[in-house]
């Protein structure tokens, strides 16, 4: 079995935000790639190489549930750790249900993360 | 004078006179019968020339109630004998032709006598003159009547005079007094005045010595007066003419004598009032002419007819009393007192009442206007507290409203700070940290810090309590970027696109600037909740400002939401109107009120393509 990617892309619209979770997780071993759009994830050509996906669930444009449900609509079986400034508790457990790896709240300790990211690529 | 005047061979005319009288009866009894029909005829004889006031006093009296009681319908005449110049027989008897020849066809049907002279010429000339006639007359006393024997048919008015009584009068006002002094003149009248004096004073005088002026020049008089010890009581009776022969008006004599006196002058004449005489018992001339007009009118009507006395009076002249230091309380009851320097109260009372009275009205107006001004000044400034507290109110409901978005937008920083922290942590736990990335990360970390305060100081200021208004000047532009912020989180999770539209230049406003924010965020929060029904894809609030009038902006709020029903656009302003259902209905009315208070107008509309646009208007701080 060929051991999945360990590249993962962060989808996050606040600039501030996607900068320091990418540098999070580069600074925990994990290759990155960031978009600031669901639109500019999915117009990118390579998206298996990724492991897993951190996206944030209010996105300008496609939400994160939506680009979610469009991944898993495809054969590309991407892990989803979802990100969000919002207390919605319908929203995450429908989230948790559907499969996700996590839920997280912003502000979020690094180990929640770097923790999911592992969860996520099977480490 | 009217008193009396001796005509010398007076015995013989009244023997002729009531011879006279005994003829005339008959006649007289008829007269009446005769002046039915007609307008009756009324001689007024007066003594003298018509300079003498006395008896022109008496006889414009009469002449007036003639006048007044016979509605007009009188014939009157007037005559003047000038006896007092002209005494001599030839002139009496001159005047008897010429008036008899006179009034030959037009007999008289009553004829007044004013004074002693005029009865005696007319009763001796009766015949002549009016032969037909009632005779009537006034001006001397009842006593001198009897001395003159006058006929059963003639009747006058009794003038007495009481000489006494002016010395009275003197001694009240002067208690102290111990020496009285009679001045009178050398024509007959006023020798006649001196013995009258003489026999009267007598037992009135009892503890005054008695002093009598008299046979003297005017000049003498007023020497004379001048140097009568202060406090005694100088009395004038009459001077008609002096030793020298020259004829006055009495009330001029007595005029110069009081100027120089050393005392009070007092005399029995009302004219003498005003002229220095402190004052004196009297029958005023008004009251003989108004007594024996009476009788004359009797006798024109046919009515039976007497003798009456004139009523005596005490006049006064107030100015000398004041002159001499005399108490006006000492004063016998009844005192007819002329000159009297009124009060201010007495001159202008009815000025001081009016002017008291529109004091008084305006002094209740001025309290009520305060009053009011008091009352609408606490009113406004309860209302005004009322408003800040309802805006505070409607800030924290907004608050509260957005509350979920403003924890949106301060989690981004947050979020990003702590991921920053923990990686720099990370790497400085290394070997060889990269210290030009955790100089970037910290930098990041001051950045995202600056955010989330600036996050923080608009939630204060959206939260911000006013005890009153905060005036201040602003550009409206930078309120309406402020509350696009505040409500950037809110439009995105409901998935409304926000733009604005703003002139290049700045739009300055006065005004509250948290009042202003808060206006729009009502707006634009309602705005955004009119939307939650339209197309994800299709949901737009758009601000934009535009100046009017030059001297106004203009901020309109549009939204692509349901609109507002035509009916309504109108009420949503009215408090508790609301199509929310959790919503108070007082977000609107409180902007209205804000916006009113700031010399504004707020108004709402439906756009032409859909959706609402709220408007507000500002005048602008400054022009250009």
């Amino acid at each position: 079995m060929e051991s999945p990617p360990r590249e993962v892309a962060v989808v996050e619209d606040d600039p501030s935000m996607r900068k320091s979770v990418a540098r999070l997780l580069n600074a925990h071993g994990f290759a990155t790639e960031v978009y600031a759009s669901a639109e500019a994830f999915l117009s990118c050509a390579s998206q298996n190489r990724f492991g897993c996906i951190v996206l944030d669930i209010h996105l300008s444009g496609m939400s994160g549930i939506e680009l979610w449900h469009r991944l898993k609509d495809t054969d590309f079986r991407i892990k989803v750790i979802f990100i969000t400034a919002l207390d919605d508790g319908v929203l995450e457990a429908e989230a948790m249900k559907a499969g996700c790896v996590a839920y997280l709240h912003k502000p979020f300790p690094a180990d929640a993360l770097i923790g999911a990211v592992n969860r996520a690529l099977g480490a | 004078m009217v008193r009396a005047c001796r005509v010398p061979p007076r015995q013989t005319v009244i023997g002729f006179l009531c011879l006279l009288f005994v003829l005339i009866i008959p006649t007289v009894e008829t007269c009446s019968a005769e002046i039915i029909g007609r307008v009756p005829r009324v001689l007024i004889l007066y003594p003298y020339d018509e300079r003498l006031p006395a008896t022109t006093f008496a006889g414009e009296t009469a002449r007036a109630r003639l006048l007044e009681s016979t509605e007009g319908l009188v014939d009157l005449f007037s005559e003047f004998l000038d006896l007092s110049r002209f005494p001599e027989k030839v002139h009496i008897d001159r005047m008897a032709r010429y008036l008899g020849e006179k009034y030959q066809e037009r007999r008289p049907d009553v004829v007044i006598a004013i004074g002693e002279e005029a009865t005696s010429f007319i009763i001796k000339y009766r015949n002549a003159i009016a032969p037909e006639a009632k005779i009537v007359f006034s001006g001397f006393s009842g006593a001198d009547a009897a001395k003159m024997k006058l006929p059963d048919d003639v009747f006058g008015a009794f003038s007495d005079y009481d000489i006494a009584k002016t010395l009275a009068m003197a001694r009240r006002l002067q208690p102290d007094a111990r020496e009285l002094f009679i001045i009178g003149g050398s024509a007959p009248f006023d020798r006649s005045w001196i013995a009258t004096a003489r026999k009267d004073l007598a037992g009135a005088a009892g503890g005054l010595k008695l002093t009598y002026f008299e046979d003297l020049t005017i000049d003498e008089f007023v020497d004379r007066a001048s140097r009568v010890p202060a406090g005694s009581i100088i009395l004038v009776l009459t001077i008609l003419s002096d030793r020298s022969g020259r004829n006055f008006i009495p009330r001029d004599a007595l005029e110069r004598i009081a100027g120089k006196a050393n005392a009070p002058v007092y005399g029995p004449y009302a004219t003498y009032i005003g002229h220095g005489a402190v004052g004196g018992n009297t029958v005023t001339f008004e009251s003989m002419g108004a007594a024996v007009a009476e009788l004359a009118v009797a006798a024109i009507a046919g009515k039976p007819i007497a003798s009456v006395k004139v009523p005596q009076t005490y006049v006064a002249d107030a100015r000398q009393l004041k002159r001499w230091g005399l108490p006006e309380s000492a004063l016998p009851s009844g005192t007819v007192q002329s000159f009297k320097e009124k009060s201010l109260w007495e001159q202008y009372w009815p000025a001081i009442v009016g002017i008291v009275a529109a004091l008084a009205l305006q002094a209740v107006i001025i309290t009520g206007l305060l009053v009011e001004r008091h009352r609408r000044r606490g009113a406004e400034q309860e209302s005004r507290l009322r408003l800040l507290e309802l805006v505070h109110l409607n800030q924290s409901a907004t608050a509260g409203a957005l509350s979920a978005s403003i924890a949106h937008e301060l989690s981004q920083p947050l979020g990003a700070i702590r991921s920053n922290v923990e990686t720099a942590q990370a790497l400085l736990w290394n070997m060889n940290p990269n210290i030009d990335l955790v100089q970037q990360i910290l930098a990041d970390i001051r950045d995202d810090d600056q955010r989330a305060s600036d996050i923080i100081v608009r939630l204060r200021g959206l939260l911000k309590k006013r005890s009153e208004i905060d005036w201040q000047e602003f550009d409206l532009n930078d309120v309406i970027s402020s509350a696009i912020q505040i409500l950037h989180a809110e439009a995105e999770q409901k998935r409304v696109v926000v733009s604005s539209k703003q002139p290049a230049r700045k739009l300055p406003v006065r005004a509250d600037k948290v009042h202003l924010q808060q206006v729009i965020l009502n707006l634009a929060t309602n705005a955004i909740d009119a939307m939650v029904d339209a197309a994800t894809t299709h949901r737009e609030l758009v601000f934009q400002t535009a100046l009017m009038e030059e001297s106004k902006v203009v901020l309109s709020i549009s939204d692509t939401g349901r609109g507002i029903p035509r009916d309504q656009l109108d009420s949503v302003f009215n408090a508790f109107y609301t199509t929310k259902p959790a919503g108070t209905g007082l977000g609107l009315s409180i902007a209205r009120a804000i916006i009113e208070t700031y010399g504004g107008k707020i108004w709402a509309d439906n756009r032409a393509e859909g959706g609402a646009v709220f408007r507000f208007v500002l005048p602008l701080a400054q022009h250009g």
